[in-house]
């Protein structure tokens, strides 16, 4: 017997490590009966196998140093829970992993994966594949997006019109701007620079009348032009708005204003900057589009051609100095303060209207 | 939000998706299928897509069978995603040996003349044989053993604390060729025929102790291999 033939033989040849199928469910009859069962030939079916032996997760550990005195920071500072040692198998690293989804869990988890889908590593380099590690002591939380969330303008825009003309334009500028705080959101402004750079691409070139580019500002709403009021005014403003579906939205909108805000995003250093050269701008966490198809969504897809061309620079870098327990605890605070960020702004994308396609199906985990 | 912790070397892998294959006599397919958990229930496997050569591919990519595209200069006579040959032509060059041994001590840091060589990297292992003729050896060509300390049978090169360079590529060839030549030969590496010089290894070395002209390739013990034979018996591992 060949060597293939040996090990995908059939069940119940021998002893050979192999797949335990799925029980075929069968008909119970008294055994001195001839069931049909045993008259008719079995019928075609496909039958996986469970996996219920098989390991689901493999470990690899090396230096588990750096890892424990994170972890003693983490229990002593009450960020991370005792009671996650016994789970992770008391093995440090699926200790912190285990830590931080649990801090996501508890600051918006649920929430930002309904509308986002993001990663987020703690890691002693910026750049996985890099031989060069961060800093001596120096680990990161990085969040970086697995796909561009998606948000539909045009129809919140519309509604807030109705109610006062600059209440639009500061809808998107706070929107926009809570959520450019921590991540990378892509709108229109974004698509205007890209069809800037491609006027001066073709500009040099013969016949350049006959290049087309989106036309960014023909899917812009007008209201975005209006002066957008004063944080004092829309305070003002939502006590007197009548529609409840609106009071709702702007409501949310404060609330994301003010929780972006109750952390500082950790500055850029010059050790991030070593770590990243050559790097493209962040990927987008969240494209911010008018309409299904528009320009916006068109400078999007152009860009995101050659957006990994080379590394993209991570959308938030938070470090962490483990010799200094201060250090972790900010950096999980602020981490904690981005988290319920991103969940406000998907329970207020959840609020807009027209957005009901965004949401991100997740059965189980896989 | 999908959490990893990437520190160090630690790594928690997860199962993702299994190939499943499928065989009726010398004919076969793969289906490609994703792995769904639930808390406290054995996990299971989705309806499977079958493999294309697109998967296969990016499988390959990530366990590394990829290389960067290289133009390859004449030297190299070999070149896989783990491997890469090349041979150097008969010189003069310096020899290193540990002070360990006296008689080797008198050898240290003195130029010898050299046969021309075939060297091979597989993984980060180095290997070095040596050529009766100083040209550009084919496929049929014999190979001799290495007339080196710390080089084996298979002429495995026991790298100890030798400053070879990270990176194994076309250009960095001559970087494996000094570090191994700039590092002390300290000792024989198991039994191993070096010379059928009558005064053995040390003797054969102390002859050419600055001696002009060429290296006498009738004293270089035979390999029995081939070059193709040394490159694909490495290829195999």
């Amino acid at each position: 017997m060949s060597g293939t033939t040996a090990v995908f033989g059939a069940a119940g040849e021998g002893h050979r490590a192999l797949l335990e199928l799925a029980p075929r469910p069968g008909t119970p009859a008294p055994r001195t009966v001839v069931t049909a069962d045993n008259l008719m030939a079995p019928h075609c079916e496909a039958v996986l196998p469970t996996l219920r032996r098989i390991p689901v997760e493999q470990r690899f550990l090396a230096d588990d140093r750096e890892v424990i005195a994170l972890a003693e920071i983490l229990v002593k500072s009450g960020i991370a829970v005792p009671e996650d040692w016994a789970k992770s198998g008391k093995d440090a690293t699926k200790f912190l992993l285990l830590t931080v989804q649990r801090w996501i869990g508890v600051h918006g988890g649920a929430a930002i994966d309904r509308r986002f889908d993001l990663d987020l590593a703690l890691a002693d380099r910026l750049v996985d594949y890099s031989d060069e590690r961060g800093p001596h002591d120096t680990l990161y939380l990085i969040v970086d997006p697995e796909g561009a969330a998606f948000v539909l303008l045009n129809p919140v825009l519309e509604s807030l019109t109705k109610i006062h003309p600059g209440l639009p334009a500061t809808f998107f500028g706070h929107f926009v701007g809570a959520l450019n705080r921590w991540v990378r959101v892509y709108d229109y402004r974004d698509a205007e620079e890209r069809v800037d750079m491609l006027r001066e691409w073709y500009e040099g070139e013969e016949n350049p009348e006959q290049y087309e580019v989106p036309d960014i500002q023909g899917c812009t709403p007008r209201c975005l032009k209006e002066s957008s009021l004063s944080l004092r005014s829309l305070r003002d403003l939502v006590q007197k708005i009548r529609s409840r579906e609106v009071k709702v939205l702007v409501r949310g909108l404060l609330d994301l204003r003010a929780i972006a805000r109750r952390a500082k995003r950790p500055e850029f250093t010059e050790d991030m900057g070593d770590q990243l050269t050559d790097s493209n701008p962040p990927l987008p966490c969240l494209l911010a589009a008018f309409s299904q198809g528009d320009a916006v969504v068109g400078c999007f897809d152009d860009e995101a051609q050659s957006a990994m061309e080379t590394t993209p620079q991570p959308n938030l870098i938070i470090p962490l100095k483990v010799s200094d327990p201060s250090s972790v605890c900010q950096g999980f605070r602020t981490l904690g303060v981005a988290c319920e960020t991103l969940a406000a702004a998907s329970r207020l994308i959840d609020l807009m209207p027209g957005n009901d396609d965004g949401v991100i199906t997740r059965e189980e985990q896989s | 939000m999908n959490a990893h912790v990437r520190i160090g070397d630690n790594r928690i892998f997860s199962l993702k998706q299994a190939v499943l294959l499928y065989q009726e006599g010398s004919r076969a397919f793969a289906t490609l299928h994703e792995v769904k958990c639930r808390p406290d229930e054995a996990p299971y496997l989705c309806a499977g897509q079958s493999v294309t050569t697109g998967f296969l591919e990016t499988l390959a990519t990530g366990l590394g069978a990829s290389m960067a595209a290289e133009v390859l200069p004449d030297h190299v006579l070999a070149r896989t995603p783990e491997l890469i040959a090349w041979w150097s032509r008969a010189q003069r060059r310096l020899m290193f040996f540990s002070d360990g041994n006296a008689d080797a001590r008198k050898l240290n840091g003195k130029m010898y003349p050299h046969p021309a060589l075939v060297f091979m990297i597989h993984g980060r292992e180095l290997s070095v044989r040596a050529l009766a003729e100083n040209r550009r050896p084919a496929a049929a060509t014999p190979l001799k053993n290495a007339p080196y300390w710390n080089t084996d049978a298979d002429g495995r090169v026991c790298l100890g604390s030798m400053r070879v360079p990270e990176e194994v590529s076309v250009g960095s060839l001559s970087g494996w060729e000094e570090a191994y030549f700039a590092s002390e030969f300290t000792h024989p590496s198991g039994a191993v025929r070096l010379t059928s010089h009558p005064l053995g290894f040390l003797g054969f070395w102390s002859s050419l102790e600055g001696r002009r002209h060429s290296f006498p390739v009738n004293f270089l013990a035979d390999s029995k291999q081939t070059l193709q034979e040394f490159v694909e018996r490495r290829g195999e591992g």
